[in-house]
């Protein structure tokens, strides 16, 4: 079944202009945030994914840390809250940065816990994590990568151990004792997914098996993303892939009609404005990329051009401040009334060579609880049904895939898998 | 880079690129954080007098970084074997972060080093828990990064006349290296300052007066006195941090000064094997 989750990036947007402050991350000083005002908007984002599971879409997090634009600095707790209160939703974290996280039992701990209190709705992102983050997480910037999967190495083993401790002792992590309660609800974990902005980190996701998340590339870049998957998956002489591993996040507002969704993306494009305020040394950090690509960053820095926050992508200007059909017309983006915003989905769909998961950023900047539900109400009514049948399952069909499910990281994204090793109790009231 | 003769060392899983300039007797440097990118009249005025030999850190340069090195000692134990293959004693002079490495040699070969002259060291921490002792390099602007390291910025290099390709790559395999063993805790082993009174080295500490990148008020002294009775610390007028780049020659000269003082009371170096 084709998804699409609602997502928020939980801004705190009452900061002021760039005249004022340069920089909305890793040092803008917290004196800036008014906690009466952020305990406001925790209500509303709350509100906002709660009328999401109410209307049948599913729900995205993540985190970022020291920065206006994200106040969702600690995701579990929030996804926890958001547990609590839906019935129905998955629950995406997209995801948890492991390579600046010092402990990843700890990390493998939370998120069992959401994944039982939530009854085995939870699928599991991890991501990197941005540069801008170093700083504020006091991870190093060098051996990320390595890190980042030996952490999921031990946060797999700790979710499908069960017969009681286990010791690690790794290049980065050690432990003795290792032995995790809650374990998971879904057996034997939940869904696993990675998130990448470059073909080129997009075999190793695939000779794991997890499912592959891109974000805002455009048409272009995400079909060469999702192609080398795919390439991947051949050369291993695989089974193609099913569409349900693949995800696409996007900027998305239907409106009643094109003209009130194309002013009122303006305020979504708020969150690639915000994305520019950020000094080039958090940008830039020696040991994020490799110092052959890094050396051209220096020498182009050294004749007076910019540190680039994702090179070869749309360029931040246009995409923060320039006209609506470019950023449409390229895939970055899904704005329009309910047939617009079909016909947008449908040739994306078919450009990128299909996807199953739509990470819909459908919120940002100062837009209302009111505005934002209305726009999830008609995509959700007028676009997500229509997708699926006009589009979605016939693909399934064609590819022979109806009916079936995907093993992401080894097991079906839905519905729950359980399994009772010893049993199950009475709970008391 | 000046270009000196270079030599490949084998040590365990490590391979060492060591620089070699001049002639004379044998003195070790230990580069900083750059490697030895931009302080070539440095190396000039100090290979005036003597053999320079330059073995570049793991990860600077031609010298590989095996896996488990990820530490400034674990450095310093490379370092150590390549100073047990000279016949030594040696005196070591180390710049800024190569300072710092020096020293950790120096507890190290304690047999292997006689005079020790670490130019605008890091690596300890002085104060309390909250007294920031540098600069933080990685969250200011390039042009404030001028500012700190430099006295007048006029010395820093010049990179927008740069062309060549291997400078910038040398130079970001030299800011990955420095960010690998200096990001956290930064810039310093806090059990370095309890472990510098082992030093027996004879020490001469140089700073800049303009030093502003160390922040912490008599760091300099402080570093001196951790090392004890055979360490005294001397300022050079108008100097900021990099010393070598922006008095090269007169760094030089007190170098050069000190071990022909201290030289007539320590055994004479011999030249390096191989």
């Amino acid at each position: 079944m084709f998804r699409t989750y609602a997502f928020t990036e939980m801004p705190y947007p009452y900061i002021p202009g760039e005249e004022v402050m340069r920089s909305n991350r890793t040092n803008i000083p917290n004196s800036w945030y008014d906690p009466d005002t952020g305990q406001q908007l925790y209500k509303k984002y709350i509100d906002i994914l709660c009328a999401a599971d109410e209307l049948g879409l599913d729900i995205m997090f993540n985190e970022h840390h020291s920065t206006m634009s994200c106040t969702d600095s600690v995701m579990p707790l929030m996804m926890s809250t958001i547990a609590h209160q839906t019935r129905r939703a998955r629950l995406l974290a997209l995801g948890n940065p492991v390579a600046n996280r010092p402990d990843p039992v700890r990390v493998a701990e939370e998120m069992a816990f959401i994944d039982v209190l939530s009854g085995g709705r939870l699928e599991c992102g991890f991501v990197r994590g941005v540069p801008m983050e170093m700083s504020a997480t006091n991870a190093s910037p060098v051996d990320m990568k390595p890190r980042f999967y030996e952490a999921i190495d031990l946060i797999m083993k700790a979710w499908t151990t069960h017969d009681g401790p286990f010791s690690w002792e790794g290049d980065f992590f050690h432990h003795r004792n290792v032995n995790i309660i809650p374990r998971p609800y879904q057996t034997p974990h939940p869904p696993v997914w990675i998130t990448t902005l470059t073909p080129g980190s997009v075999a190793e996701i695939a000779d794991r098996g997890y499912g592959l998340a891109t974000i805002l590339n455009g048409k272009k870049l995400c079909k060469a993303i999702f192609d080398g998957y795919r390439s991947r998956f051949a050369e291993l002489q695989q089974p193609a892939p099913h569409l349900d591993r693949f995800a696409y996040l996007a900027l998305v507002f239907v409106g009643e009609s094109d003209a009130e969704a194309r002013q009122e993306a303006r305020k979504l494009q708020w969150f690639i404005q915000e994305q520019r305020r950020t000094l080039p040394q958090f940008i830039d950090v020696p040991g994020y990329i490799d110092p052959r690509a890094r050396a051209s960053v220096l020498k182009n820095a050294a004749h007076g051009g910019a540190a680039e926050l994702s090179p070869g992508r749309l360029d931040f200007n246009s995409f923060a401040y320039g006209p609506i059909d470019p950023i449409v017309e390229g895939g970055f983006s899904f704005f329009g009334s309910p047939d617009s915003v079909f016909e947008q989905m449908k040739d994306f769909f078919h450009s990128v060579g299909g996807f199953g998961n739509l990470l819909a950023m459908m919120h940002s900047s100062t837009m209302s609880y009111a505005l934002t539900r209305k726009s999830m109400e008609l995509f959700a009514k007028e676009v997500l049904p229509r997708f699926r049948e006009e589009v979605y399952e016939p693909e399934l069909r064609a590819l022979g895939l109806d009916g079936t499910l995907s093993a992401i990281g080894g097991v079906p994204s839905s519905p729950v898998h359980r399994t009772a090793l010893h049993g199950t109790a009475q709970v008391l009231p | 880079m000046k270009k000196g003769v270079n030599k490949a060392f084998k040590l365990g899983q490590a391979t060492l690129d060591v620089h070699c300039f001049g002639s004379g007797d044998p003195l070790v440097l230990m580069h900083g954080a750059d490697g030895v990118l931009f302080c070539e009249p440095f190396l000039d005025a100090l290979s005036a007098r003597h053999e320079v030999l330059v073995p570049c850190h793991p990860g600077w340069h031609g010298s590989s970084r095996p896996s488990h090195v990820k530490t400034v000692r674990d450095i310093a134990e490379v370092h150590w074997e390549f100073m047990e293959s000279l016949r030594g004693p040696v005196p070591i002079v180390g710049l800024s972060f190569g300072a710092w490495v020096a020293a950790e040699t120096a507890l190290l070969a304690r047999d292997m080093v006689n005079i020790l002259c670490l130019i605008s060291p890091v690596g300890i921490h002085v104060g309390n828990r909250e007294t920031r002792n540098f600069v933080d390099l990685f969250a200011i602007a390039a042009e404030d990064r001028r500012k700190v390291l430099y006295s007048d910025t006029g010395y820093a290099p010049r990179l927008g006349e740069v062309q060549s390709d291997s400078v910038f790559l040398e130079l970001a395999k030299a800011e990955e290296a420095f960010a690998r063993f200096a990001w956290q805790p930064y810039l310093h082993d806090p059990k370095l300052v309890h472990r510098l009174r082992r030093v027996s080295a004879s020490t001469l500490i140089i700073s800049g007066e303009k030093d502003a990148f160390v922040l912490a008020d008599g760091y300099y002294a402080q570093y001196a006195q951790a090392i004890g009775d055979n360490a005294r610390h001397m300022k050079i007028p108008g100097a900021g941090h990099r010393i070598e780049e922006e008095k090269a020659g007169e760094l030089a000269a007190h170098i050069h000064r000190f071990i022909a003082e201290e030289s007539t009371n320590v055994v004479p170096a011999r030249r390096m094997r191989g």
